[in-house]
């Protein structure tokens, strides 16, 4: 028999069989008198045993089987729950999570495992000799579990490798362009026959497109389920005292924009539990409960999914907040005295702030919620904060549902066409060259009463001015009026100049391959209903 | 060649049980992860033959001996094997009083798991409690 063929199958399984083992053993640490916990702890080492064995993998093997052993103890009453037995299944997961993916790499026992043996070794055999026997009968439960197991549900499923979902997906986003070209040329050409066969396609094609749009969410379980297990030990590193509760995780959201936003969701997590949550006498004091309290609650909200994180810790204390902001010089005196307390908020997310009063292993290092803000944003998201002393904060995230389609505007540029994203477009305005004022370097409008900077896009992009000026002429001096499309990003907000507006599309928008993905302000390429391609303006970079 | 209906909780097991069995010509009919579905599946896809895991997911105070009992009150022509570890024997035991034909013990050695199951397809099941022998092979 061919093992290696198998080799996929098992990692896949058995990373969420160790998911599992780590959220059963964080519930079991809080309950540990709860004998379904234990019944299904056992029943997935056990499960991990049998494909670790069959694939050859002694020492996972070995392991898994010491981990029956204590478990099944722990069943029958002759071992007790306790902090040391808890941190040794903890670490044995770990361990086994180690090995796990050392056979991924295909490497051969660089891992040693012999201490934890040992460990274990000493664990059972203080039980009482007569006893030692492991009981391995099967109880019925008596009542059942919450179905945990994530991605196999109970209904017929099927499971399809990633890649060839990915590999439907390009074709279907193919496909809506080809559909758009077709409809394109059947305008030109007066057949009845052909328009109506081209709306047909058109409506089929839309509906395979929301259907694969729906193939390719995935239950935010996918990056939820490590969470406890993390914010577990955070918490025990700290001396704190916490509980993340998850909402929504069957909530599906795009694998892709999953992958990317499990970094950022990660470290304001740990945020949360730094910075947020006290110390347990602390919390004594303020008459609060001494565990604290994390939620992460996902909620579907039309086309976009939103996760809401919130603790009942200290909040975040404004004064605090322009105290550091000041002193780092992000802002200045008089900036400060015009910002309401939202915005002064708000400051925390800008590049170079930390309120950390001392840089910890797990965070505070001034880079985070910035790169978190950034992130969301690049997908299109937004992050927002709220918070009240002494009561906890709580983060909003707001996540489109997939990065597959993009509603884009086109506009002109000198002789080409470039798309900027919809979703980070305000509106669009002509203003006359006497609209158009310099401050220092910059050229500015004068935008609802705020004053917006201007970012001529020929420039940026290296094409000559429009008309017969020099090229460092500026916007003013060159034409009657100018186009302005306003976006946001990063909470400014900014008018980029283009020459004009060609019309609006639904596109697929694609990554720039190679060297070019390192291009500022370009973030991808979509092709166009004439079959031609177009760049997307990163608006996120351009600022 | 038989049509088989494969229970276990682990994918990776149930890989590896329908490759062996489908390289012996026979057919995996469907796949099922613990009792609730496995009784479901049996009902409406008439198998000659279940490969039962020990140890599955119960569902509703449901476990792998009542779901082989209901098996076997089902269909008194299907044989049920019983898929097992090392230090199951108690179980294997009730298991076989209650009507299963024979027993495989993981981590399984294909050219064992094919023999067993040839000899049972060519037995009779008959729930006999003097089938307890084989438990000490």
């Amino acid at each position: 028999m061919k093992i290696s063929e198998y080799q996929q199958l098992f990692l896949s399984e058995a990373q969420e069989i160790l998911s599992q083992l780590n959220n059963l053993l964080v519930r079991m640490e809080k309950d540990p008198q709860d004998p379904n916990l234990l019944h299904e702890l056992f029943r997935q080492s056990h499960t991990l045993k049998s494909m670790a064995q069959s694939m050859g993998y002694e020492n996972m093997a070995k392991l898994t089987h010491c981990l029956e052993d204590v478990l099944s103890a722990l069943r029958s009453g002759e071992m007790q729950v306790k902090k040391q037995v808890m941190s040794l299944l903890f670490e044995s997961v770990d361990s086994l999570t180690e090995l796990k993916d050392e056979a991924g790499r295909g490497g051969t026992r660089q891992i040693e495992i012999s201490p934890l043996l040992e460990k274990f070794d000493r664990i059972i055999s203080a039980l009482p000799r007569s006893e030692r026997k492991p009981s391995r009968e099967i109880q019925a439960k008596t009542t059942p579990d919450e179905p945990e197991r994530s991605y196999t549900g109970e209904t017929q499923t099927v499971r399809v490798p990633l890649a060839q979902l990915d590999g439907l997906m390009d074709l279907t986003g193919e496909l809506v362009i080809n559909r758009n070209r077709f409809a394109q040329i059947a305008q030109t050409i007066e057949d009845d026959a052909l328009y109506d066969n081209v709306a047909e396609m058109s409506r089929l094609t839309s509906q395979l497109q929301k259907q694969m749009l729906k193939v390719r969410l995935v239950p935010l379980n996918y990056i939820f389920t490590p969470y406890p297990r993390m914010v577990r030990d955070i918490a025990t590193n700290l001396n704190r005292e916490v509980d993340l509760v998850i909402e929504g995780g069957d909530i599906g959201l795009d694998r892709c924009i999953q992958d990317e936003i499990n970094e950022p969701l990660l470290h304001l997590l740990k945020n949360a539990v730094i910075h947020g949550i006290e110390e347990p006498q602390e919390r004594e004091k303020l008459k609060k409960p001494r565990r604290g309290k994390i939620k992460l609650c996902a909620k579907r909200e039309r086309n976009f999914v939103v996760l809401e994180l919130s603790d009942d810790g200290r909040g975040i204390d404004t004064e605090e907040i322009k105290e550091v902001a000041l002193k780092t010089g992000l802002i200045t005196e008089e900036e400060l005295s015009v910002l309401t307390p939202k915005e002064v908020l708000k400051l925390v997310t800008y590049p170079g702030y930390s309120g950390a009063k001392k840089v910890t292993e797990v965070a505070g290092r001034g880079v985070g919620l910035n790169a978190s803000r950034s992130k969301v944003e690049a997908f299109g998201g937004t992050l927002e904060i709220d918070t009240l002393p002494n009561q906890g904060t709580t983060l909003s995230i707001k996540l489109p549902l997939t990065m597959a389609i993009a509603e884009v505007m086109l506009v002109g540029i000198a002789d080409e066409t470039y798309s900027i994203p919809l979703s980070s477009i305000i509106e669009t305005l002509r203003v006359t060259p006497r609209d158009i004022k310099n401050l220092g370097e910059k050229e500015v409008v004068l935008y609802r009463n705020t004053v917006l900077p201007l970012i001529d896009l020929r420039k940026r992009f290296g094409f000559s001015p429009s008309g017969h000026h020099s090229p460092h002429s500026s916007i003013s001096s060159r034409i009657s009026s100018v186009l302005l499309v306003v976006v946001e990003a990063k909470s400014r907000k900014v008018g980029l100049v283009v020459d004009s507006l060609l019309g609006q599309q639904e596109t697929v928008i694609k990554p720039l391959p190679g060297i070019l993905k390192k291009i500022k302000g370009i973030s991808g390429i979509t092709i166009l209903d004439t079959g031609k391609t177009a760049l997307v303006v990163d608006v996120g970079l351009l600022l | 060649m038989a049509k088989i209906l494969i229970v276990d909780d682990s994918k990776f097991m149930r890989k590896m049980l329908s490759d062996i069995l489908s390289e012996e010509g026979h057919e995996i009919v469907g796949e099922a992860e613990n009792a609730k579905e496995a009784t479901c599946l049996f009902k409406k896809l008439k198998p000659d033959l279940v490969t039962l895991d020990i140890i599955m997911p119960e569902v509703e105070g449901a476990n792998a001996i009542s779901a082989l009992g209901a098996m076997v009150r089902e269909s008194p022509h299907a044989k049920v094997l019983m898929v097992s570890a090392l230090g199951q024997e108690e179980v294997v035991k009730e298991c076989i009083q209650q009507g299963a034909s024979d027993f495989i013990v993981k981590p399984f050695q294909p050219s064992n798991v094919a023999e067993v199951v040839r000899s049972v397809l060519k037995s009779k099941r008959i729930a006999d409690p003097r089938k307890e022998s084989i438990i000490g092979r």
